[in-house]
């Protein structure tokens, strides 16, 4: 029996919030996500001081390796790809630490030793039954991981004497159907409040300081709304293309990978009503209400375009068309661009559109919303002088420079009056250089200390599959819009704008 | 970079404005006023603790050196450096003569950025009243460094008397590391603490801070067994080890070595070691700039150390 901790005062800041003793379990250890992502992330924790004493991070693959093998691996791993400066004595106190059990998912005999080393690991590194269960690997696999944890009871909080967490990544299913059927099995599994879903965009530092900036000041939120607001774009740019992911990216498209989850989340933050509380249960109540708003244009055909990007140039490179790629098959219809206009039925957005765009080999990579404001009622101004004036805009952006921009129209020093947009910056790492955590960085705390703001719940990601599966369903056995590698998209995007008398911002 | 020999606050001013409007507003986005008093023998330390600083915290950097204040007649030579040696921050550094040192801030106050917060920090011994203090009254923090006085355990006695909110001393911060691993070592504790004992040299400011934190937290007063400790940074605490007896006869040890191995006993865990080395200057200062609020922790600390409870109830208050 522990007993409250009387050092721990909420007021003392100094005092970094540490998680339990604790193991965190990955699957798929030797993964990509893994080395570059999450065992980096471990490490910059331990540097920053913020895991137990006792922690051990448990490794799962199909190899043949014993535990210090595995050690090599993640040093190699935090090594190349740590945010953090390399301290040796910080990888000492890690070392040591880390287990490995090898074998493939369908390996009972594999499940059992990892069900015995956590319970050995319970006396011999103090975790007090407490793991988190990290799923690294192919959506695919699932469903026969999560039955060889229930086979074992290592995913039974009562019968592990403490806490059993399970992490999982996108994609959640691939429609509305197949997300709920695998809700519904990791909930069987799990209990749902142990259920972490990661979209590593909530992760990032400026995405949550859109609820900062929205609920912490009284010069935003009076204009936040259909009477002061025209339209509001949401871009998520890369320049990348579709790298080594051709078998998933080919079945699912950029609507399915970007656009469900991570722009829905954001338009979610931008557009949701205040919530009673900073708190997981409160905040995900006005996230679910304004999703479950969202309704698509009757007019699919000019309001929602997809594109695919063909032969260009990108960054100074010659880079191939989409079906040039390797694994892609020929005369496939998967969009890597995609451009919606989607309407928020409220009291506050009603006549509102909101524009979100996705795209691969666009530019540059930039993710930003952009609030458009409606032009003054009235200008006292010579129209000569105001040609250059355009929409107040006020731009959040994501990455990179992350920060807010202000524009507004100013006056042009010199004898006449002419006006015209400036910019008011705030640039994060200007005033504040202290650099932000990775997101991966401050998601996995938050599963280890069972803080589930940041984590989209099961209803979140129904209800943004349901703004997904009819434009799917309309998009099906149509061909994309071809555009080419470097460019902003098919130009049918930009018509699609212009029909409405706005123009994309170049982001 | 731009000197100025034999100068008044007001050619500072327009140096100032015209170095920023060359560099291209380098640093727009300024986050504080940072006043540093420093004296001549400190000078090179304090140059590279701010430089570190000034990394983490983007800021105008007001550095007022006292100078020969026997000389008659008052004098300034100022500095100005913008986004160069002094890292990325605004710089100005003074060096005031004679009855200037009394004034610094008259030069001081023109500098100031207007409506980002003050901290002031006396690298030097710090004075009797720091909210009181010329350049202590406009700061929104005030940071003193006890353990640099002469009797730094008078100097605490003076902090507590003197304590306005705003107010923490670097002989707080160089325990943090230390209350950290305390603190989780007490998350698994399976009673309330009966005893604590703390190994470390009873003149320290960090020891006694630390008895009045313990004490304050867990409702026992903590015995400081006085001890020479061999510190290889005058940064680090003197501190060797805390030891708590809980209720129930478990124990919780943290001991560390001259060399920085922290070992942490507790019964019924295996033993685990780490390693607490001191911070520099810089690395203490940049803690402290990340809070600009009042930390009624120290606040607490200070007043069950000192015996002035009322400290203890105002922060008690503050968190209700």
């Amino acid at each position: 029996m522990t007993v409250p901790n009387p050092l721990r005062d909420p007021q003392d800041r100094r005092l970094p919030r540490i998680p339990e003793p604790c193991a965190l379990v990955i699957f798929g250890v030797t993964g990509d996500l893994a080395r570059k992502k999450l065992i980096p992330a471990v490490y910059d924790l331990a540097n920053r001081g913020l895991l137990p004493a006792a922690f051990v991070i448990l490794g799962f693959a199909r190899r043949d390796w014993g535990d210090g093998d595995f050690e090599d691996l993640a040093r190699e791993a935090a090594k190349n790809h740590a945010r953090t400066p390399w301290r040796e004595e910080v990888w000492t106190r890690l070392a040591g630490n880390f287990k490995f059990v090898g074998g493939s998912f369908d390996d009972n005999d594999a499940f059992d030793t990892l069900g015995s080393t956590l319970d050995d690991l319970r006396a011999s590194h103090a975790i007090q039954g407490n793991a988190a269960f990290y799923f690294s690997i192919p959506p695919g696999a699932f469903p026969l991981v999560l039955k060889q944890l229930e086979r074992t009871g290592a995913a039974d909080n009562t019968a592990s004497g403490g806490w059993r967490r399970v992490v999982v990544e996108k994609p959640f299913g691939n429609d509305l159907t197949s997300a709920r059927e695998l809700d519904d099995l990791v909930d069987d599994v799990f209990t749902g409040e142990d259920v972490y879903r990661i979209d590593h965009y909530l992760g990032k530092e400026t995405v949550q300081n859109i609820l900062a900036l929205r609920f912490a000041n009284a010069m935003f939120e009076p204009v936040w709304n259909s009477n002061y607001v025209d339209s509001v774009q949401i871009t998520m740019a890369e320049d990348v293309g579709i790298g080594s992911r051709a078998g998933f990216y080919d079945t699912a498209g950029a609507a399915r990978d970007v656009l469900q989850n991570h722009l829905l989340q954001l338009l979610a933050l931008t557009a949701m009503e205040e919530p009673v509380g900073y708190s997981p249960d409160e905040i995900r109540t006005e996230k679910l209400k304004v999703l479950r708003a969202i309704t698509l244009p009757g007019d699919l055909e000019n309001n929602a375009v997809r594109g695919q990007y063909a032969e260009g140039w990108v960054a100074g490179e010659k880079v191939e068309g989409y079906l040039s790629e390797d694994n892609i098959p020929d005369g496939s219809t998967t969009e890597t661009y995609a451009a919606v206009k989607l309407g928020i039925q409220n009291r506050r957005w009603a006549g509102v559109p909101f524009y979100v765009r996705t795209g691969k080999r666009l530019p540059r990579r930039v993710t930003e919303i952009a609030v458009m404001f409606k032009k003054a009622p009235h200008l006292p101004f010579h129209s000569y002088d105001t040609e250059t004036l355009g929409h107040n805009q006020l731009v959040i952006r994501v990455q990179p420079d992350e920060g807010v921009t202000v524009k507004f129209g100013s006056k042009v020093p010199g004898t006449g009056m002419e006006l015209r947009d400036i910019s008011m910056d705030f640039l994060y790492g200007e005033a504040f250089t202290e650099s932000s955590p990775e997101a991966y960085e401050r998601l996995i705390r938050d599963v280890l200390i069972g803080d589930k703001t940041l984590f989209p719940d099961a209803a979140e990601v129904e209800a943004s599959w349901a703004v997904i599966d009819p434009l799917e369903a309309f998009w099906a056995g149509r061909k994309p819009h071809p555009y080419p590698a470097g460019n902003w998209g098919p130009a049918a995007a930009d018509e699609m704008l212009a029909r409405d008398g706005r123009t994309w911002r170049r982001a | 970079m731009i000197a100025l020999w034999d100068t008044t606050a007001t050619e500072v001013v327009k140096a100032l404005a015209a170095e920023r409007h060359s560099s291209g507003g380098l640093t727009s986005g300024l986050a504080l006023n940072l006043v540093v008093i420093v004296d001549e023998k400190g000078e090179r330390e304090a140059e590279a603790a701010l430089t570190h600083a000034a990394q983490q915290h983007p800021c105008r950097l007001l550095i007022v050196v006292r100078r020969d204040s026997e000389q008659n007649a008052p004098r300034l030579d100022a500095e100005i450096v913008v986004g160069g040696r002094l890292g990325p921050c605004e710089a100005v550094v003074m060096r005031v003569y004679g009855p200037l040192v009394e004034h610094a801030e008259s030069v001081v106050m023109p500098l100031l950025a207007p409506d980002v917060p003050v901290v002031t920090c006396w690298f030097v011994s710090p004075p009797e009243h720091t909210s009181a203090d010329p350049l202590g009254a406009f700061a929104d923090r005030r940071i003193t460094y006890s353990a640099r006085s002469a009797d730094p355990i008078a100097s605490l006695r003076g902090r507590a008397e003197d304590y306005s909110a705003g107010d923490t001393d670097i002989s707080w911060t160089r325990i943090t590391y230390w209350r950290s691993l305390i603190a989780s070592a007490f998350d698994t504790a399976t009673a309330p603490a009966a005893s604590v004992t703390i190994t470390a040299k009873q003149t320290d400011p960090s020891a006694v801070l630390m008895s009045g934190w313990l004490g304050g937290r867990l409702g026992v007063t903590p015995t400081i067994d006085d001890t020479d400790v061999v510190r290889d940074s005058e940064h680090l605490p003197a501190i060797k080890g805390v030891a708590i007896t809980l209720e129930n006869g478990h124990e919780i040890a943290i001991s560390r070595d001259a060399g920085g191995n922290t070992l942490l006993r507790r019964t019924g865990f295996p033993d685990r070691t780490q390693t607490i080395k001191g911070r520099t200057l810089g690395e203490l200062l940049a803690e402290e700039l990340r809070h600009l609020d009042p930390d009624q922790p120290y606040e607490a600390a200070l007043g069950q150390c000192t015996g002035h409870l009322e400290l203890c109830r105002d922060a008690e208050a503050a968190s209700a």
